[in-house]
């Protein structure tokens, strides 16, 4: 005898389908013989009783009525720890300060706004130095020709055919 | 005169298809709605579209088969209407006295009380499709075939929603043998 058959092939077998070697196994097998009728009472039993009145709903659903019924309580405990916890959080920053800690507080406001602003900007270690009181385009053009004005060399501008020289006309417009 | 005045003969094939089909589509509409009195509802629902239609149709009319296609997309449209009714229907704890029913056979009385809400109760835990296929099966007796006409899916897929609902509703009746 080979292995038994699953409630699948059972069932479809109650349902007319499955094949004729299903069939002759269950028809020689005892023990798939007793499932098969026992699932043909099951469905009869079952449409059987859906086709009478529901219970009450109490009855049908007791775990859903029960998480029901705890929602709401658990809904009004988290608003609450909620509140709570608002409360608090507002009774801590309206606080009073310790003269410890409104000493702290001062010291770190005058590190804050004093020391590091004088360590950024610090002008004593700056020497005054001789910058030209009139600075002309050609001031600055000389210094950069004696290597005294850091200054980098430039490639000659590249240009088209069609289009003039940019620093031939500067010349032509401001040389002469 | 009304727009729901209706002639003898159209009278008489209303009543005659609303006496043969009331209980059953009652007992389709409690099947797929929680709400006991939405269930009455929609059996109201589907009865005023049958007065509407027994005036177009000859008695010949394949009625059940029209009467159950019209509950199901009626039950459809309640269910989805009513999503946000969920936490009152889900709570909701109706006397037993709203519920007429009649004494069980004999037969029926093998089943025992438990197991019947238990059968109850894991035939809500089902998704809508599988209480649909498993009704229309089981409850009603159509067939494989005619149940996916009905829904507009196809005889394999109905095998496997409704070999999903009769595993699972199994277990009721496993739990207590």
């Amino acid at each position: 005898m080979s292995r038994h058959l699953r409630d699948e092939v059972l069932w479809a077998l109650s349902e007319g389908a499955g094949t004729s070697a299903d069939r002759a196994h269950v028809d020689g097998c005892p023990a798939c013989a007793a499932r098969y009728q026992q699932l043909a009472r099951d469905l009869k039993v079952l449409g059987q009783v859906l086709r009478e009145s529901p219970p009450r709903q109490a009855a049908l659903q007791p775990r859903r009525a029960l998480q029901i019924r705890w929602a709401p309580a658990v809904a009004v405990m988290v608003a609450t720890l909620l509140l709570l916890w608002g409360q608090e959080w507002l009774r801590v920053l309206t606080l009073p300060l310790s003269p410890l800690e409104a000493r702290k507080n001062a010291e770190t406001v005058r590190f804050l706004t004093k020391e590091i602003p004088l360590a950024l900007f610090s002008t004593a270690e700056l020497k005054p130095g001789k910058l030209p009181a009139h600075a002309t385009n050609l001031a600055y053009l000389q210094a950069a020709l004696d290597g005294g004005w850091p200054s980098e060399p430039c490639e000659p501008s590249r240009t088209t055919d069609c289009e003039p020289d940019p620093f031939s006309l500067f010349l032509e417009e401001y040389g002469h | 005169m009304g727009e729901y005045q209706i002639v003898p003969d159209e009278q008489s094939l209303y009543k005659e298809v609303y006496r043969a089909h009331h209980a059953r589509i009652v007992q389709l509409c409690r099947l797929w709605l929680n709400d006991p009195h939405e269930a009455e509802d929609a059996a109201q629902e589907v009865f005023l579209k049958l007065f509407q239609a027994s005036k177009a149709q000859e008695a010949s009319f394949a009625w059940r088969a029209w009467l159950t296609r019209v509950t199901l997309n009626t039950c459809r449209d309640r269910r989805r209407s009513s999503w946000w009714k969920w936490w009152r229907e889900k709570s909701v704890e109706f006397e037993e006295m709203l519920l007429p029913s009649r004494e069980p056979t004999p037969e029926e009385e093998i089943v025992s009380r438990e197991q019947r809400a238990q059968i109850w109760g894991l035939f809500r835990a089902l998704s809508a499709r599988q209480q649909e296929v498993f009704a229309l099966r089981y409850v009603e007796g159509w067939s494989v075939e005619e149940v996916a006409q009905m829904l507009g899916i196809t005889a394999g897929s109905v095998k496997q929603h409704l070999f999903r609902a009769v595993r699972h509703l199994r277990k009721a009746l496993r739990g207590q043998r």
